[in-house]
């Protein structure tokens, strides 16, 4: 019988029947969990895509465990089992965490003050609304800002919010540029960036682990590393420090802080001078056969020998013919053709003048000269025998660099990675099974096709599917010469022109304070001529970026929608510099999260977005697995929280009421088209079609059978049986189709074999891979081919140099703040420094420090450990600024410096697409002096 | 349901289930204390029905149990700013959890272990919590607490009686009397949050620990 003065509680009318004698009896009732479901952490975690099992009771999440369900996928590759991290494992420590949001709220005090009251769900979406409206009225819809971020969504929640801002005419940042986890050097080289899938690391009979700490960042599959290790395969740890990952292997480099790049170049220089390079590779997949004006250092085009000439047609020097001829732009195949690398010779261009000509390999060789072993050895620091014992190594067995997600995040990023393409492509190391270079990449993605779907059902998907198809047999008939991913990369840089996608480097130039930032030359490298803003300027003027340069000057941001994300922690300059450029400006500052973070305390609006096992949804689709991994809903959220597709209906029904209301319902948006919102909420789900999350989801999965990602017959009920499906095919999501290899159901894994096996060009100016960058800019910075330069004194002229890493402890700073997690560390944020220069500075063992640069400071406790080297001190990513004392963390001390040249573009490749080439901002070797903070 | 709903119930008849009924309305009071303030709460404490409602309550305990004087009561006129003291003290804090955290699964080493025995415990004896409710909320151990309060009051026969006592016993050391002194000890370092939760807090836990010896002594001497 039910119990009226119960509250919280209810009765059941099912309790024991016997009595109770002690708290044993509890535990002897026979029990029956309510409901075990599949789920996965669905978090911006790039190792990822682990199969849990939840256990339920009473509408509680009880227990979880890893499925370990994962099938072998080649013969003699070990399996991927058992997949999960302590991480993974305290997720539902997680669900009920103390930081967790359960009700919406809004700020009552200042901004940061820490003061909330609870409203009610219609209050808060009203007042959103509002907001929106009044930003478009005053600014236009692109004073509407999300920075893209995985972080604690899901890709549910991503592509709920990233729908909304586009239908609005909103901004949605790129999430390689708000995140910098882009690696320009593998960008200027190949075209695009890609990844293997993990288990292919296990055929590596070298694995280079360069710029990673998988120890620390790849629980759940180093161990592909051990077993390639146990099986013969040599591990090469290249770092700074004795890093977590060098005690596990056979050789550890200590590299100088920033000098990788003339470690792989002196390692190149001997490949080449012991006759140990692949020639028959080098002059089928890369440009250095490619023919290059002396005079002006260009390569030789099709335009300087004939008026009206292809800019994108280049020439190499046919050793059997004697004659300089085109070399193809639709096929790496050499034909009869045999491209020399060494012959000098004369051309006569279209203007009657004769100039000299040479292959790229012969201008490798000039740079390589500056990069002997001996005087490498000067700059990097290792001692010149290992580093040739390394590059013959490198050359004579399959290697594969593990390059993690720290190389891209320095200011010379692109030399370094471009050093290291060298280094592969000389020694054929790339495109077979083991070898490679490997960053990131979202994996097949069968919601892409949803979300461009007009119509719902497997009808709406087909359209789709053949519009796209027509679009790009448009691009084939326009060049018969491009392949199916040259037209897929393409529609992609195409479509991101017309989108509402944007490079956040524009937003912090002109609205979050780079621009100061960006102009004081002294943290600059020294080799950039002239001022920031000139640059700047030029590629604006020049429409290097039209279409991205948003929101520009003429618009001042308004509504901020952070979901999932934390910028005040994730931005290069921290609070210092958004809540002092940004935050003024902006009049709605939007928190959609599952916990209480340091943006979150900074926010006008909190709403809680249910988490976990509370909503349906799938980990992020990434080349490493090939898994589409499910996470079903097996209990009801926590307080007042939803989902944040529930969310986003809700806003843009109340969006679409208000404007009503106001009798505004169309306007013109940033780049000139008519928009609407009074039919926004049925723009938003078909007509209604996508009221429900799980509806959304079965389609997604059944478009996935339409557009051959997932097998035929695939639904959501094989998802809730299994937790997981392996993808069979790339879909039309262009990283996925940039890995330029087929997707088989019986083996790892192997990017770019299509270039490898079946002669297909890159989707880089010349078609090749590209190490060498004739863009004027370029060949200004004398940049045109890798080289080394030095860390430039980002933050000032100080002694020492920050570095940082994905931490052991936290997905980002998604963990940093449970206890459990704390209780495996010291519980607050710590910073590694040499004893010897903790000795210099009387800094010792868990004192409180400060790091001070010209740009800001911080404080934090010190450890003092000996496997830091002299100069160098870490500070792991991942702690939340409002755990350091005063709330800031590393970030306010760096100045979030863009190198000129990701500014360049008009330029085969440097275009932008999604998570492709732009400037992104270096938070790595950051200057600083650390001295005892006061009262220490 | 407000309180003064709860304590004007009264289905409970004879002495000693009367002073057991007290207890029950004490633990029902606590429960709607330390739930999220709702305005009618508010107005009740600036009232001052709130303390007249437990005070009443507590004269009908079947042992010594007195409101000290020294305790304030005094809330901040405007609502927002008292739901907003209780949030910064409870729910959300300056370093993203709340520095008093209302659920005992934060005061101890593995908050899904903490829940399953709750769950367990409601299990046992035919209650679940609603949704959106965590099982480890002060608000809902203290409700569970009137709730076998209640069943002891109502119990048909000894056994059963004793079984609600022991239940009660276990329950209120194992989980109650075992967090409720570090809550207290937070919530007195703790600057914000307004006298009335410093005060509530601290008396729920003078009379936690009144009913643990009071129940120890009762399970004994049966």
């Amino acid at each position: 019988m039910a119990d009226s003065t119960l509250r919280t509680l209810q009765t059941t009318g099912a309790g024991a029947t016997a009595k109770y004698q002690s708290q044993e009896d509890l535990f002897r009732q026979k029990w029956k969990w309510d409901k075990v479901a599949w789920v996965s952490h669905c978090v911006d975690c790039y190792p990822g895509n682990c199969p849990f099992r939840v256990y339920v009771k009473d509408g509680v999440v009880l227990y979880e465990e890893p499925g370990a369900t994962y099938q072998t996928i080649e013969e003699g590759v070990p399996d991927l089992n058992p997949m999960g991290c302590q991480k993974g494992a305290m997720w539902g420590q997680m669900l009920y965490s103390q930081e967790r949001i359960l009700y919406p709220m809004k700020r009552v005090g200042e901004r940061g003050a820490g003061r909330w009251k609870r409203i009610t769900w219609d209050q808060a979406i009203t007042e959103v609304a509002d907001a929106v409206i009044d930003a478009i009225q005053e600014q236009g819809p692109q004073s509407i800002i999300h920075e893209m971020t995985g972080a604690q969504g899901g890709p549910m929640a991503l592509s709920a919010v990233t729908r909304f801002t586009g239908l609005v005419g909103g901004i949605t940042m790129d999430l390689d540029g708000v995140v910098n986890d882009f690696a320009p050097g593998m960008y200027l080289t190949f075209g695009k960036i890609f990844a293997s899938s993990v288990d292919d690391w296990f055929l590596s009979e070298t694995i280079m682990i360069w710029h990673m700490n998988p120890v620390y960042t790849r629980i759940p599959y180093y161990h592909y590393v051990s077993e390639a290790r146990y099986k013969g395969a040599c591990v090469v740890t290249v770092a700074p420090d004795v890093s977590p990952s060098a005690v596990h292997a056979d050789y550890h480099l200590p590299v100088r802080p920033g000098t990788d790049a003339a470690l792989a170049l002196a390692m190149s220089q001997v490949i080449i001078e012991e006759g140990l390079h692949n020639k028959p590779f080098i002059k089928e997949q890369t440009d250095l056969p490619l023919l290059v004006r002396l005079d002006n250092e260009r390569f030789l085009r099709q335009s300087d020998l004939q008026a009206g000439g292809r800019d994108d047609q280049f020439y190499w020097f046919d050793a059997r013919t004697k004659q300089v001829v085109e070399a193809p732009r639709g096929t790496l195949a050499l034909g009869k053709v045999n491209p020399s690398l060494e012959t000098r010779t004369q051309v006569r261009l279209a203007d009657g003048t004769e100039v000299e000509v040479q292959p790229v390999f012969q201008l490798v060789l000039k740079r390589l000269e500056d990069y002997t072993p001996e005087k490498a050895s000067e700059i990097c620091g290792i001692n010149p025998e290992a580093i040739r014992k390394m590059a013959r190594r490198v050359a004579t067995s399959r290697t594969n660099i593990l390059l993690g997600f720290n190389s891209g995040k320095n200011y010379h990023a692109d030399l370094m990675e471009r050093a290291m393409c060298l280094m592969l492509g000389l020694t054929g190391n790339w495109g077979k099974k083991g070898s490679g270079i490997r960053m990131w990449s979202v994996g097949p993605w069968p919601g892409m096709m949803t979300a461009m779907k007009m119509m719902p059902g497997p009808e709406g998907a087909s359209r789709a599917l053949q519009m796209v198809d027509s679009i790009l047999r448009s691009f084939k008939a326009e060049d018969p010469t491009v392949t199916h991913e040259l037209a897929v990369t393409e529609l992609a840089t195409r479509g991101a022109a017309m989108g509402e996608g944007a490079p956040p480097a524009f937003f912090w130039y002109y609205h979050c304070g780079f621009k100061e930032n960006w102009n004081r030359r002294e943290w600059h490298d020294p080799s950039m001529r002239r001022e920031f803003d000139d640059y700047f300027n030029e590629a604006v003027s020049k429409g290097w970026w039209q279409g991205h340069v948003r929101p520009g000057p003429e618009t001042t941001p308004r509504v901020y929608l952070e979901v999932g994300g934390n910028t005040l922690r994730r931005t290069r300059g921290g609070q210092d510099q958004l809540l002092k450029h940004l935050w003024p400006n902006l009049k709605m500052v939007v928190f959609i999260d599952w916990r209480m973070n340091t943006t979150g305390m900074h926010s006008d609006i909190i709403l809680p977005a249910a988490t976990h096992a509370e909503k349906i949804n799938f980990h992020f689709s990434t080349t490493h697995m090939n898994q589409m991994v499910f996470n079903d809903k097996s209990v009801e959220p926590a307080g007042e929280a939803l989902s944040e597709p529930q969310i986003f209906r809700m806003l843009t029904k109340k969006v679409e009421e208000r404007a009503k209301a106001r009798g505004f319902t169309e306007y013109t948006d940033g780049r000139g088209a008519m928009r609407r919102l009074d039919d926004l909420y049925n723009r938003y789900t078909l007509n209604g079609y996508f009221d429900e999350d799980e509806k959304i989801v079965r389609e997604m999965i059944e478009d996935g059978t339409v557009d051959g990602t997932l097998p035929e017959g695939t639904t959501l009920e094989t998802l809730r049986r299994k937790g997981y499906i392996r993808f069979q095919d790339w879909g039309l999501q262009p990283m996925a189709v940039n890995q330029a290899s087929d997707l088989k159901p019986n083996e790892v894994h192997t990017p770019l074999r299509h270039h490898t096996e079946r002669k297909l060009p890159y989707p880089t100016l010349t078609r090749r891979a590209q190490l060498y960058i004739d863009h004027e800019w370029f060949l200004e910075a004398g940049e045109e081919l890798p080289m080394h330069k030095d860390a430039p004194k980002m933050g000032g002229d100080y002694p020492l140099m920050l570095t940082s890493g994905h931490p052991r402890w936290s997905i980002h700073s998604a963990n940093i703040m449970n206890r459990m997690i704390q209780d495996t560390h010291q519980g607050r944020p710590f910073m590694f420094m040499n004893p010897y220069d903790a000795a210099d500075r009387n800094i010792r063992e868990g004192d409180l420090v400060k790091g001070y640069n010209d740009k800001g400071s911080f404080q934090v406790w010190a450890r003092v450990a000996p496997s830091v080297r002299p100069g160098q001190v870490i500070v792991y990513n991942g702690f939340e600024p409002l755990m350091f004392p005063g709330w800031k963390d590393p970030a306010n001390m760096e100045p979030g410096m863009a190198k000129w040249l990701g500014l360049a573009g008009g330029y085969g490749h440097l275009r932008f697409r999604s998570q492709c080439w732009q400037p992104t901002t270096a938070d790595r070797l950051v200057r600083l002096e650390v001295e005892r903070a006061n009262g220490a | 349901m407000t309180t003064a709903t709860i304590l004007s119930r009264d289905g409970i008849s004879g002495e000693e289930s009367a002073s057991v009924c007290a207890r029950s309305r004490i633990y029902a009071l606590f429960s709607r204390t330390f739930s999220f303030p709702e305005d009618r709460l508010h107005l009740e404490i600036r009232e001052n029905r709130w303390l007249q409602d437990l005070t009443t309550a507590c004269a009908g305990l079947p042992y010594h149990f007195r409101i000290p004087q020294s305790l304030r009561w005094d809330v901040h006129a405007d609502y927002d700013v008292f739901q907003s003291g209780y949030i910064r003290l409870f729910e959300v804090g300056g370093r993203a959890g709340p520095p008093c955290p209302l659920h005992s699964g934060h005061y101890g080493q593995d908050r899904l272990r903490t829940m399953e025995e709750l769950v367990r415990f409601f299990s046992f004896f035919g209650v679940r919590i609603r949704a959106g409710l965590m099982p480890d909320h002060a608000s809902v151990e203290l409700e569970f607490m009137h709730y076998l309060s209640r069943q002891e009051a109502e119990a048909e026969d000894e056994e059963e009686r004793l079984s609600c006592l022991r239940a009660q016993r276990d329950f209120l050391n194992r989980q109650l009397a075992g967090w409720w002194p570090a809550l207290t000890a937070r919530v007195k370092r703790e600057r914000g949050g307004g006298a009335f939760y410093r005060s509530a807090v601290s008396l729920a836990g003078r009379f936690l620990e009144a009913e643990r010896v009071y129940l120890s002594r009762q399970i004994s001497d049966s």
